[in-house]
């Protein structure tokens, strides 16, 4: 079999680069990584809230994604096929580490906005917002990230989660009127 | 329901959460380091290609006559096999499928025996049926079941001890489950059949 190696494959359609990994160029598999990471990264860091869980959950979604390459029936939508194993990657982390006091990751957050205008100030408000948001059940924070923060519709959430529209709607409402609730005591106090 | 409304305050903690957070520096050496794990299946021929060759499936071409004498082998080795499981009560392979035990030892080879498992699935419509799973990278042209009589599919896979997740595959297009063998969630949505390649024969 003919392998080319060594061309630029950073802008080749996600298809193409599935297609080269499948005929056995595993190192194509990195220019994935590289593209979807930081997306989904954030998604993960926002489920868990733990950049270490989030990594793990993010690393363990690549490998299951590798692994069942050939799987994937679409490729040329590989980024929501991964999105799916991510957020099964995501629930079952969440689950596993229960109540396990969680760590939040404002000290990130803290960093990235240390050029604003009272850093302090918004380093509480994102600490508060981080804790509210994991406050939330799983389903509720799940559809609320991937409603409000992802920016998906309905119809590619119910691809995403296996639950239906109306049900994802109903958590997502419920999900806007707890971080509500939970926000509004923190600035009430 | 109808969609959400613009709510201020939600946008207000959606841009807020949308800010990018940071992974550490070598995430994608470890996740690309991660992928050559014992445990992660091969892709692909080619990938199987890239092995040492010491580790590598291979291929024996053998002329009719050879071929012949070499079934006529095997044959007397499964014989032998069979035999010895009835009275050293050594070797034992199960299968946790339905009625027939329909595992056959094929060699012992170490700690880790090779054994034929026969795959099953009856569909009288099917104008093609084929068999997809762990042990063949889910590919679906890989592993093609034949009609041995009306409706009645099967395929024998030597397969090493172990857990073998899997579906069956109707036309190329429709995926099912083994109804007659355990199940398991997977991560798309569809659970798969899951079958137990193991020593033990059930009692």
């Amino acid at each position: 079999m003919t392998q080319t190696r060594g061309l630029p494959i950073q802008n080749d359609s996600d298809a193409a680069i599935v297609a080269r990994v499948l005929a056995g160029d595993t190192q194509a598999f990195a220019v994935i990584v590289a593209r979807y990471r930081t997306q989904y990264g954030r998604y993960a860091v926002r489920m868990l809230g733990s950049r270490e869980d989030a990594e793990e959950a993010l690393q363990d979604a690549f490998v299951r994604a590798y692994r069942s390459l050939a799987k994937c029936d679409e490729p040329e939508r590989f980024a929501p096929w991964f999105f799916r194993i991510l957020a099964n990657r995501c629930r079952t982390a969440g689950t596993r580490r229960g109540r396990r006091e969680r760590t939040f990751v404002n000290d990130e957050l803290a960093l990235l906005g240390a050029s604003e205008e009272h850093p302090a100030e918004r380093a509480a408000w994102r600490e508060e917002l981080d804790r509210a948001l994991q406050r939330l059940d799983t389903d509720q924070r799940e559809a609320f990230l991937l409603k409000h923060v992802e920016d998906l519709g309905y119809d590619d959430m119910a691809q995403i989660t296996g639950v239906g529209v109306s049900a994802l709607k109903m958590r997502v409402k419920r999900a806007c009127e707890r971080l509500r609730v939970l926000l509004e005591e923190v600035q009430g106090a | 329901m109808p969609e959400e409304t613009r709510d201020p305050f939600i946008e207000q903690i959606a841009s807020e959460l949308k800010r990018p957070v940071r992974l550490d520096a070598r995430f994608d050496e470890r996740v690309m380091a991660a992928l050559d794990a014992p445990d992660v299946i091969p892709l692909h021929p080619a990938r199987e290609a890239r092995r040492p060759w010491i580790v590598r499936p291979w291929t024996v071409s053998v002329s009719p006559i050879s071929a012949f004498a070499v079934a006529a082998a095997l044959v007397a080795v499964v014989a032998m096999g069979a035999w010895q499981l009835r009275t050293v009560d050594q070797v034992q392979v199960a299968s946790n499928a339905t009625e027939g035990g329909n595992l056959v030892p094929v060699a012992d080879v170490g700690a880790e025996p090779l054994v034929v498992h026969q795959f099953t699935f009856y569909a009288t419509s099917a104008k093609s049926l084929a068999v997809v799973g762990q042990f063949n990278g889910w590919d679906q042209t890989a592993t093609p079941m034949t009609e041995v009589s009306k409706g009645m599919w099967t395929v024998s896979v030597p397969l090493r001890l172990g857990v073998y997740e899997y579906q069956f595959i109707i036309d190329g297009t429709t995926r099912v489950i083994d109804p007659s063998m355990p199940q398991v969630p997977s991560d798309f949505g569809s659970p798969n059949s899951v079958v137990t390649i193991s020593r033990k024969v059930p009692q």
